[in-house]
């Protein structure tokens, strides 16, 4: 196991790595390099899996089973409705 | 505690938490009767419509006086409520207070839009856009006057949450924040005439009136449990989730 | 449930520890839904007028956006740290990282507030069109998160001073958890509002 305390510090820097990647997407679009659908639902997607860390490593929530199940639920559900609706 | 339940008014008590389950379904039964559900009249609604609506019978004023009187019967639930809330607070009863008076405004700023709707539907004939003003008045005055009723959703979870003396389970109060929170925002429908956000949109009415609903049947329904469970000498709270 | 104290500040890994507890994140995940239909109803509306949305997504400013984003997730990293510290009873400590997380939350409502006055100076409004009508009203209920979750911050933090009773952990961790939720809120409004209409 890792030291208590970088794991959290990992997530946020990678959090922090993913938003930068997301913002280079949407200008990737700017440029033409991918259609606005792409983009779009790329950086959706993007930003429900950063905010399955945040409830994973955050909100500690990794160890809770059940709460965590919840979580994982509203958060495929709501990333996947938000997708087909980018996409439709 | 002092002042424990006697026959009859544990019979009463009982009665006042029952009458959270019914004023849903007595307000629905007037707003079903009137044809105010299941679909209201708009913040769109042109002037021919909404005189159309209340001139298109007896049954218009007749439904939502019977809503109103469903709606009265949010007074024993604020009761009842305030009962529960002062047997747990320790101390000097301030939560409870603000509970009672917050809750008290929320139901005649209820009622009162009731009554103007079925004023409206009593002299149709009259000119339209007096039609007009008394239909938007009673919807405007149903939907936004939303702070008393926050306050008091604020006041009971904070009793809820902070004390371990109340007869009354955690999850309710979490259940008064997000009710309290789906009516937040309602202010915004003196916006808008169209979409979600206008006073018969999917997030000011219909979500409000949903959350109001489950309010209305949780509070009641928790409290019976609170008073039969004292009664057979039992300790209500079946602990943190 | 018990036994995750006083370890140095590490937690019990056991198979249910859960923070907090559960009701509160069950009214988390509740005040999520409704800002699940606020998205629902955005992106549905977003589809039937994509080249009008766009135009007007093209208005708002994404640099600050941008830099709110990361501001929300260093806030929120202090707060992780400060259960830490409060967990092991370094009580300076955690009142030290939630300086930083009120820092934070301050540098966020005073950009979001220029960002407001910005778009407002340009002549977009509540009511200009449908795209500013959901920016408004996302961000604006949104924003009440991050005054209601600093409120709850301070009382935290104001609690940990010297000579004052301090919450405890499990307080702590529910506070913890609404600002992480404010956090993750904003990561999916940026996504939707900012980048996804931009694009």
């Amino acid at each position: 196991m890792t030291k208590p305390h970088s794991r959290p510090r990992n997530v946020y820097i990678g959090l922090v790595v993913v938003t930068v990647i997301s913002l280079a997407v949407a200008c990737g679009a700017a440029h033409g390099l991918l259609t606005a659908r792409v983009a779009a639902t790329t950086a959706t997607v993007l930003a429900f899996a950063k905010a399955r860390f945040v409830v994973l490593d955050f909100m500690e929530l990794r160890h809770a089973a059940r709460v965590r199940s919840y979580f994982d639920a509203w958060l495929a559900v709501v990333c996947l409705g938000c997708a087909v609706l980018l996409l439709r | 505690m002092t002042r424990e339940l006697t026959g009859t008014s544990r019979r009463a008590l009982l009665a006042c938490a029952w009458c959270g389950p019914l004023t849903v379904v007595v307000a629905f039964t007037g707003w079903l009767i009137a044809g105010v559900l299941p679909v209201p009249l708009g913040a769109s609604s042109t002037a021919g419509e909404v005189v159309d609506f209340y001139s298109s019978g007896a049954h218009v004023p007749m439904g939502i006086a019977l809503a109103s009187i469903g709606i009265s019967l949010v007074i024993p639930v604020i009761a009842a409520i305030t009962y529960v809330m002062w047997l747990g607070e320790p101390g000097a009863p301030v939560l409870t207070s603000i509970q009672a008076v917050s809750g008290t405004a929320t139901t005649v700023l209820l009622l009162v839009p009731m009554l103007l709707m079925a004023s409206a539907g009593f002299r149709p004939e009259r000119p339209a856009e007096l039609t007009v003003l008394l239909n938007d008045t009673a919807w405007l005055l149903f939907i936004t006057p939303v702070g008393p009723f926050v306050i008091q959703n604020v006041a009971i979870a904070t009793a809820i949450l902070s004390t371990s003396t109340t007869p009354l389970p955690r999850w309710l109060g979490f259940l008064n924040l997000w009710v309290g929170f789906t009516f937040t925002f309602d202010v915004i429908a003196y916006a808008f005439h169209d979409g979600p956000f206008a006073w018969h949109g999917l997030l000011i009415f219909w979500l409000a009136l949903t959350s109001y609903a489950i309010w209305l049947v949780a509070m009641g329904l928790t409290i019976r449990h609170v008073i039969v469970a004292r009664a057979a000498g039992r300790d209500p709270i079946p602990g943190v989730a | 449930m018990v036994g995750h104290l006083g370890r140095h500040g590490s937690i019990a890994r056991s198979a249910e520890h859960v923070p907090a507890e559960r009701g509160m994140w069950l009214f988390l995940l509740a005040d999520m839904t409704v800002f699940a239909l606020f998205f629902g109803a955005y992106l549905w509306e977003f589809g039937s007028a994509r080249d009008e949305f766009t135009a007007d997504a093209a208005a708002l400013p994404v640099p600050v956006g941008f830099v709110n984003t990361l501001v929300l997730l260093t806030s929120s990293f202090l707060v992780v740290r400060a259960v830490e510290a409060h967990r092991s009873g370094a009580f300076d400590r955690a009142r030290r990282f939630l300086g930083g997380t009120l820092a934070g939350a301050g540098t966020f409502t005073g950009l979001k507030l220029v960002e407001y006055a910005l778009e407002i100076a340009a002549g977009h409004g509540l009511t200009t069109s449908t795209f500013f009508m959901y920016y408004f009203v996302i961000t604006g209920v949104h924003l009440m998160h991050v005054a209601i979750g600093t409120t709850l911050l301070v009382a935290w933090q104001r609690a940990l001073a010297p000579g004052k009773a301090p919450y405890g952990p499990r307080w702590a961790e529910g506070v913890a958890g609404y600002w992480h939720m404010v956090d993750l809120l904003w990561l999916i409004i940026f996504s939707l509002l900012y980048i996804g209409s931009y694009a």
